[in-house]
């Protein structure tokens, strides 16, 4: 029997060395396809990060992030997005604060009570449905809700908020029921045999457990919505000035001072170019987006603050 | 948006991709007219929102068939 199984052995062998060149030859290739196409999949998004770097920088700086537009024209050197950046995070927290519950509270429904049930395959559909509206059917929405209201031609922050949450909560709810569902049965199982009530299952177990992918989720849904130019351009305005009040007037967004920076396009300077720069607009344009990028970034370290004081010790 | 700063519009149709100031998407005409539209305006920018909302619909039901048809051999949970 040993005699056999030292035969097979030696055949193996055999078989494997005379193979050895051929599968040392494959696993290089195969090593140098796939770094290979990690880097064509990197080369966008460093070519991306480059140029608006690049072209963010010449005009980015305090007094970019400091003063508003009003009574900037031309091409004077002057100006900043102060009351975009405002904007944006008004807006954008008013949407988190309305989706981010409704959006928790139906992906707990969806995957602690309503398993499978009637409801449960309808709001699944729904929010299926709600994932797939273009951005501007949401503006249009907004738009014509609050025109009820406000008479033709209002435009506020909060209808910029509505509409970005409209966008966000499905969002929301897709990220948040899959971490849900990713969260073990036996904790929940223990957790019952304690005695402990479902509700309190779900707070103190179920949600310390995935808090990291649901903040993940959430801030996931937030860089999702903070870059839609369309339905804030038709719900919240343009407008030149900072205006804090989310419930009156017109509100300055980050995607819509981008865009309305690009649109004016260079200067016509003239003969009398002293004070005159042909293409303040366009770096306007670019240093805005860097913001824009920035605030995602800076929103993402604060997400992993969190992350690393609320999820539960491992060791 | 994106395609709204790239494209140069054009009020008719046609099958001419690569020609120039031909085409226009439905969101970037809603996008580009809203702002100075009102009345009957508003109301057809919206209509034509309405027809974009029911393609998007459409395609979601047929991916949604798709799926659920070949949800049987999903090894997934």
């Amino acid at each position: 029997m040993s005699s056999t199984s030292t035969a097979d052995r030696a055949a193996v062998e055999a078989m494997l060395a005379g193979d050895a060149k051929r599968r040392e030859r494959t696993d290089r290739v195969m090593t140098a396809l796939i770094w290979l196409a990690f880097a064509l999949a990197v080369v966008p998004l460093i070519s991306l990060l480059w140029t608006v770097a690049s072209h963010g920088s010449v005009r980015f700086g305090i007094d970019f992030l400091s003063y508003s537009m009003r009574n900037v024209f031309g091409g004077m050197d002057a100006g900043g997005a102060h009351h975009a950046i405002t904007g944006t995070l008004l807006i954008t927290f008013a949407a988190a604060l309305t989706s981010v519950p409704i959006g928790l509270l139906v992906a707990i429904y969806l995957v602690e009570y309503g398993r499978n049930t009637a409801l449960a395959r309808a709001v699944t559909f729904f929010v299926d449905v709600m994932t797939g509206i273009p951005s501007i059917v949401a503006g249009l929405f907004a738009v014509a809700v609050f025109v009820i209201f406000g008479g033709p031609g209002v435009r506020l922050g909060i209808m910029g908020a509505a509409a970005l949450s409209l966008l966000m909560t499905p969002v929301v709810v897709r990220s948040c029921e899959e971490m849900l569902r990713l969260v073990p049965n036996e904790l929940r199982e223990a957790s019952y045999a304690l005695g402990v009530p479902k509700w309190l299952t779900i707070v103190k177990v179920v949600l310390r457990t995935s808090v990291a992918g649901l903040t993940t989720g959430v801030l996931l849904a937030i860089a999702r919505v903070i870059g839609e130019t369309a339905p804030l351009l038709m719900a919240a305005g343009l407008t030149a000035s900072i205006n804090t009040n989310l419930f009156d007037g017109r509100m300055m967004t980050l995607p819509v001072f981008i865009y309305d920076q690009y649109r004016q396009g260079p200067v016509p300077c003239g003969a009398a170019a002293g004070e005159c720069l042909a293409g303040v607009n366009i770096d306007r344009a670019w240093a805005g987006a860097l913001t824009l990028i920035l605030i995602v970034v800076i929103l993402g370290l604060l997400g992993r603050l969190v992350t690393r004081l609320f999820a539960p010790k491992l060791r | 948006m994106a395609v709204l700063m790239i494209l140069s519009p054009g009020l008719g149709f046609s099958f001419q991709i690569f020609d120039a100031g031909r085409h226009q998407t439905i969101a970037a005409n809603i996008a580009a007219k809203f702002p100075e539209s009102t009345g009957l305006a508003i109301n057809t920018l919206i209509a034509t929102g309405l027809a974009l909302f029911v393609i998007t619909l459409v395609v979601n039901m047929v991916a949604r068939a798709i799926v659920s048809r070949r949800r049987d051999f999903s090894g997934a949970d």
